[in-house]
């Protein structure tokens, strides 16, 4: 059945790479993927080391330098900031539950920023590396079925989430509870695992089987590989 | 030299020639059966054979065993019951290799995100030299048209193009056999011409073709011979195709005055905010009406389902559904949606269940939901299967399944993204009853999308077609 890539896909289309490559300043795009992925691990495993404000500030400072270095359009830091607010929102309300005021107030958003720094590096890699180029320097290291896997999760994910956003589409017009206020009441917990959880799951399940038919009907194995270079 | 869509020129010959001469099968079934597990045989002893330069199609129902039959034919069959054999004339130690498949859906078969990587897939994974590679995807991409730099982005191309760029990809392996899983439902008018154009020149180079399709009308003129998969797994030759049947449509004039539900003025709508995919003039729908809605792969006809729920903000201009501005929350039970692929949104254990879930949800009145239930499923044919599991049943049953859990609530508006797809004659016809009695008897809204403009077209009141940025309004 025909179905539509998502805008997140399009964004790690053409468009994006064209923009990035024309800035001079995106200088991560020289570096080699290999080196891209060690850098995106190190700031992820930071993230969770660091423990004083000023730490936590100065990594911050690392990430937006890291995001500037890319070339990524400042329009993805839009993309970053509801999904931070929302966090942030019910982080806060449980350390202030817990602590009290003031203390759970900078322990709940040094939590919060924490994790922000540990998704940022990941999603900036993903923005502006192409799925092929990351497979390529994964499976340097990983047998092939393990590196393919991995590559066709990041690949397929952006359909994935049509599918699911499709989904989502038909049951809220089913009626279907299933907005972030609803799900704040654990009594529409069971309609949510019904009417999104359990059909994106099977979903999930009949698209690997598809991608994996597919793939072996290109005569994928896990045996010996070639691998594509983009500038030859 | 042939100029298709988009300017595409298809020059290349596919350099691996047959003797077409040689009417010598390149594939046969021998007595061949098989079955998923300890259920019934899905293929029952099936003999056939295809020579080199011939065309075949295998009909059948929905859900009769064509995919399964394209399967065993590349040797991806799971681990089941099997009897029988499939010989294959080809050279090398794996005769499976030189058997093409392309599979229903062309977007989880593409796993690249350049056209040059994207077709250099099969050839990494026969560990071709990284040097020889560049020639051989030039050479396939030049056969099946697609003159794109081997950089560009697979996601830019239509779907016609990515499913020639899947056939290149196929190609670039160097089939004897090309096996071609229900091309029509994915394709356009556009995407179909130029499909029947490449298989053409395939046929005439001696690659042998064998289409797996319900709607083999569109691809009729390449066919040499007509194959039937019945329900019982049996293959028999057939003489000629059978046209769908078409169901009576009789206009609704039981709402002489009828109310507009739903009116857009001077919409434009977008993918991305900013570049519009279509402009239309001023248009409403009324109760009771049919609408199709009828564009090209990728044109926007899914967008403006979307716009019309309210899950999307138009570009420009303005929508309005039961007099105001569309809000999902304010719609539950009153819209109903069908996906394009309606078993995706099945949830619950069985029939019955599904069909309740849908009626407690739109907030129905619990004391009801038992008839409710069962009147819709006796409407829709499905009260012997109330209590099966709706995820076990055909493709086709299953597509009524879906159809049931909406019409339970008698929405006033019924969207329905390409209901007919992948659909056989029997369901098709099954489904358009349906909606028909809907409109007419509950005065529900149905509104269609399609990607064919077929005799189909007749049979509504309002056409909507989506051609080049503009959305034209024909009225019956």
């Amino acid at each position: 059945m025909r179905r539509n890539r998502s805008d997140l896909m399009q964004m790690m289309g053409s468009a994006g790479d064209t923009h990035i490559l024309t800035k001079k300043w995106a200088v991560m795009q020289r570096v080699p993927v290999a080196v891209r992925l060690v850098t995106c691990l190190l700031l992820s495993a930071f993230a969770f080391i660091v423990r004083s404000p000023e730490a936590v500030a100065v990594l911050a400072g690392i990430n937006v330098l890291w995001f500037v270095l890319s070339g990524l359009p400042a329009a993805f830091v839009f993309k970053l900031i509801k999904p931070f607010v929302m966090q942030t929102v019910v982080l806060l309300s449980l350390y202030l539950l817990q602590q009290g005021y003031p203390a759970g107030l900078s322990a709940g958003l040094k939590i919060s920023c924490q994790l922000l720094l540990t998704l940022v590096p990941g999603m900036v890699l993903l923005w502006s590396t192409s799925p092929s180029q990351l497979a390529q320097s994964i499976s340097r290291f990983l047998p092939a079925q393990a590196a393919f896997v991995l590559a066709s999760s990041l690949h397929f994910f952006p359909l994935a989430l049509a599918d699911m956003t499709a989904l989502y589409h038909v049951q809220v017009l089913k009626g279907a509870r299933l907005s972030l206020r609803d799900l704040m009441c654990p009594w529409r917990w069971p309609d949510f695992i019904t009417c999104l959880v359990v059909p994106a799951v099977v979903q999930a399940l009949a698209l690997t089987t598809e991608i994996a038919t597919a793939a072996k009907a290109r005569n994928f194995h896990n045996g010996r590989r070639s691998c594509w270079q983009e500038d030859s | 030299m042939v100029t298709l869509s988009r300017g595409v020129i298809f020059m290349a010959e596919f350099h691996i020639v047959s003797n077409l001469s040689d009417k010598a099968p390149l594939v046969a079934l021998e007595k061949f059966s098989y079955a998923y597990d300890e259920q019934d045989w899905i293929l029952r002893e099936i003999d056939w054979s295809i020579a080199a330069g011939e065309c075949h199609c295998l009909c059948g129902a929905t859900g009769s065993g064509k995919s399964t039959l394209a399967l065993a034919l590349k040797g991806l069959l799971p681990t089941g019951r099997q009897q029988g054999d499939v010989h294959y004339r080809f050279r090398g130690e794996l005769p499976t290799l030189q058997v093409g498949l392309v599979l229903q859906n062309p977007e989880s078969q593409l796993f690249a995100r350049t056209i040059g990587a994207e077709v250099a897939f099969g050839l990494e994974n026969m560990a071709v030299a990284p040097h020889e590679m560049r020639a051989r995807v030039e050479q396939a991409l030049a056969t099946v048209g697609l003159d794109f730099p081997l950089s560009a982005p697979v996601t830019t191309l239509s779907m016609g193009q990515k499913y020639r760029l899947l056939l290149a990809s196929m190609l670039v392996l160097e089939p004897r056999l090309l096996v071609l899983d229900e091309p029509v439902a994915q394709l356009d008018e556009i995407g179909l011409r130029d499909l029947r154009y490449l298989l053409r020149r395939l046929r005439q180079q001696g690659v042998a073709i064998l289409i797996c399709e319900h709607n083999s009308e569109p691809l009729r003129d390449l066919i040499d011979s007509f194959w039937r998969l019945d329900a019982e797994g049996k293959l028999s030759p057939m003489d000629h195709i059978v046209a769908p049947a078409v169901f009576p449509y009789v206009p609704n004039s039981s709402l002489t005055e009828r109310e507009v539900l739903f009116h857009a003025k001077g919409l434009s709508v977008s993918c991305d905010g900013q570049q519009p995919l279509w402009t239309a003039d001023d248009f409403s729908w009324s109760q009771g009406q049919q609408v199709l809605v009828v564009g090209g792969n990728g044109c926007g006809k899914s967008t403006l389902l979307r716009c019309v729920c309210g899950f999307l903000a138009p570009l420009a201009g303005e929508v309005r559904l039961f007099g105001q501005q569309p809000q999902p929350k304010t719609l539950r039970g009153r819209v109903g949606w069908l996906l394009q692929n309606p078993q995706r949104q099945l949830c619950e254990n069985t029939v019955y269940d599904e069909l309740a879930l849908s009626h407690r949800l739109a907030g129905g009145c619990r004391k009801e939901r038992d008839e409710r239930v069962k009147t819709t499923l006796i409407m829709c044919g499905l009260d012997h299967l109330e209590q099966r599991s709706a995820h076990k049943l055909s493709y086709g049953q299953k597509h009524l399944v879906a159809l049931a859990s909406l019409l339970v609530n008698t929405p006033q508006v019924l969207l329905l993204d390409d209901p007919f797809a992948g659909l056989d004659s029997y369901y098709q016809h099954r489904v358009q009853q349906l909606l028909h009695q809907q409109s007419r008897e509950a005065g529900t809204l149905v509104v269609r999308t399609s990607h064919h403009q077929s005799s189909v077209t007749d049979q509504v009141d309002q056409l909507h077609t989506i051609s080049g940025g503009q959305f034209a309004t024909q009225s019956f």
